[in-house]
């Protein structure tokens, strides 16, 4: 039934619109080394809020799929990933353009990103429904649990130092409990501002963080010597040959990129793995198993489809946990739950019985934007090589003044403005101080989620803890979270001492 | 590296010992039922995470300050980077402030005019940039949306 009605919803020339331009906008910030998809959401989300939900969301996912595959379109050319996941593509695509296969390695990149993600929508759309039946039965313990084990991922993959990223989590955290108390309504660290009574909003932070906060980041580590190299790249104009692969090279594919549309897709589901990881993880993999393993790094077809193929197949598997869980498997998932709850939907297993027509909606958006990236990717491979030649000042004023501009949409507020600002400022300082901001966008989204749960278990219990361990799902969550703490730490001494020796 | 961490391990302490003194005075426990939390308990466990870590992060640091022996380069600071960021982040305060003052699509032409000129892009350009990036604002939110910039 939810099919039907979800069918209805996307056939509406509106949508479809907003799906073309979302893909657009990604495909040119994706292409654009420096600005992230994650950007990119972040800056358009509230300009969603201004259209229905399902417009909204179909240029999100549009913005979101495109970014990421076009994320391979500077890789290829001119050696540098567009997006951090396409990290790995650089190896085999820019070789392969240097050997004069630049149109083949990015049709390869089309066709395999369309294939990683239509494979991860379909595992989407088969496991999501099963998930949230299971999960509907948790209770308040099963959610805090949830929310630590999200919590946990994130920092347990925070870039080289767990404790800054505890550090900043938490700090996330501490954010969330400005406002109203979840429980008793008493007002918390509001210092007499009416504005604060709401809470410190998600949206703006995060626009801040991720638009204000990189684009200060990139002037600050600007090195022309660099820009230089990049410039004389774009310049050498190679001859890029036919775009599709032959028959036989599309069948020795077959094997390789559905191993990598697998793993891409269970990475994605793991909170806070993102792309970057999948890719990293499947080209190591893919090479493991290849006939030719010393072509990999050196032009490899075969790398280059793995590779592609694993970074887009990460966002099904994203979108199954933020839909099912309502736990982020990345920064992206992150936005998009902030979007789903301004609309009104808490994501969680809840929402696949109240709103189960809008996750189908959501799963067959999917389905579309691959469609679409396929045909534009396809017809406009050769021509996106000219989105590179944009200059980064103007991206720089481009991105600023589009990130003032979204965060007072939001509620045409000035103050959500100045959050952004602050928190653009503060983003800055994360990364100089060597802090990943990831933790602290958790610890902000997943604040409330942990205290309301926590206090309402200790509500059922009467105050009493043991409630978190007399659980028997609360306490496997326990145990994975202890493992995802403990595991990287065991990991980074192990190889400390295996250097050593 | 290690300066870094010291200063900012002092902030994040400063950080959780100014949200768990209010904490303390919300109440760790509730007035309503028995061994509940209250509004203060959260808040405050999380403040005390935060000086536990950064106290642990402070202590790192002055280890890995004691056991340099050689002394470290020094990081070079591109000072004309230092500066773009700092004027960016001044034009866009003065931008905030320009809204308003003048209205909003007077502030964006002038602030996007002024950060491109800025950044020595040409004249043309900088011209040209401002006035289409304030007429698409004008088509996506003010025409499409409905969405009014006002202060």
């Amino acid at each position: 039934m939810e099919w039907a009605a979800a069918f209805d919803q996307v056939l509406h020339l509106n949508v479809m619109f907003y799906l073309l331009v979302g893909a657009i906008i990604g495909t040119v910030v994706g292409a654009l080394p420096g600005l992230s998809a994650t950007m990119a959401i972040a800056i358009l989300t509230p300009l969603t809020f201004w259209l229905s939900p399902n417009e909204g969301f179909a240029m999100l996912i549009g913005v979101w799929n495109s970014a990421i595959f076009a994320g391979g379109i500077s890789a290829i050319l001119v050696n540098t990933p567009g997006t951090p996941a396409s990290i790995m593509q650089s190896l085999d695509g820019y070789k392969m353009y240097t050997k004069g296969q630049g149109g083949l390695a990015l049709g390869i990149n089309v066709i395999y990103s369309v294939f990683g993600g239509v494979f991860s929508t379909l595992m989407l759309m088969f496991f999501s429904f099963p998930i949230a039946r299971f999960a509907i039965k948790f209770g308040p313990t099963e959610y805090f649990a949830v929310a630590l084990l999200g919590m946990s991922m994130m920092i347990a993959v925070s870039e080289k130092s767990i404790l800054k990223g505890l550090i900043v989590g938490l700090a996330g955290v501490l954010v969330s409990t400005i406002g109203l108390d979840p429980i008793l309504a008493v007002k918390r660290f509001t210092f007499g501002s009416t504005d604060l009574i709401a809470g410190v909003t998600f949206l703006p932070v995060m626009i801040g963080m991720f638009g204000i906060g990189e684009v200060l980041n990139q002037i600050y580590e600007r090195d022309k010597a660099v820009e230089a190299v990049e410039e004389a790249q774009k310049k050498q104009n190679l001859k890029l040959g036919r775009v599709l692969p032959t028959k036989k090279q599309f069948l020795s594919l077959i094997r390789p990129t559905v191993i990598a549309g697998a793993i891409g897709s269970f990475i994605g589901a793991v909170p806070a793995a993102g792309g970057d990881i999948a890719s990293i993880i499947v080209w190591g993999q893919s090479k493991k198993m290849s006939k030719h393993p010393e072509e990999y790094g050196e032009g490899s077809i075969e790398g280059l489809a793995a590779a592609s193929t694993a970074n887009n197949a990460v966002l099904g598997g994203a979108l199954t946990t933020m839909l099912t869980l309502g736990i982020p498997g990345d920064a992206v998932s992150a936005i998009l739950i902030g979007s789903l709850m301004m609309y009104g939907m808490q994501p969680g297993p809840k929402m696949f019985t109240e709103n189960s027509s809008f996750v189908a909606t959501i799963i067959l958006l999917m389905l579309l934007a691959n469609v679409v990236i396929l045909f534009l990717g396809l017809a406009t491979a050769k021509a996106s090589a000219k989105v590179l030649n944009v200059k980064k000042e103007t991206v720089w004023v481009a991105v600023t003044l589009f990130c003032i501009v979204g965060a007072f949409s939001l509620n045409n507020s000035v103050f959500d403005v100045m959050i952004m600002l602050a928190a653009g400022i503060l983003g800055f300082l994360f990364k100089r101080g060597g802090f990943v901001p990831g933790p602290f966008i958790l610890g902000l989204l997943l604040g409330s989620l942990l205290e309301a749960n926590m206090r309402r278990a200790l509500v059922m219990s009467r105050g009493s803890y043991a409630i978190f361990f007399t659980r028997p799902i609360t306490l496997v969550i326990f145990i994975f979270i202890t493992i995802s703490l403990v595991y990287p730490t065991l990991k980074s001494q192990l190889s400390k001492r295996k250097k050593a020796a | 590296m290690y300066k870094k961490n010291m200063i900012s391990s002092i902030l994040f302490i400063i950080l959780g010992g100014l949200f768990m003194k209010p904490s303390l005075d919300l109440g760790l426990t509730s007035t309503t039922s028995d061994g509940v939390p209250g509004a203060g308990f959260f808040p405050f466990f999380m403040g005390l995470g935060i000086v536990i870590l950064g106290l642990i992060l402070f202590i790192t640091a002055l280890i890995q300050q004691k056991k340099l022996t050689e002394p470290q380069e020094k990081t070079v600071v591109n000072r004309e980077n230092v500066r773009n960021a700092i004027v960016m982040t001044f034009i866009i305060l003065v931008y905030i402030l320009l809204w308003k003052l003048v209205g909003y699509y007077l502030a964006t032409f002038i602030a996007a005019f002024c950060v491109n000129w800025y950044f020595k892009r040409s004249w043309i350009f900088t011209i040209g940039f401002s006035a289409v990036f304030v007429l698409l604002i004008y088509a996506i939110f003010t025409a499409g949306l409905k969405i009014q910039f006002v202060m």
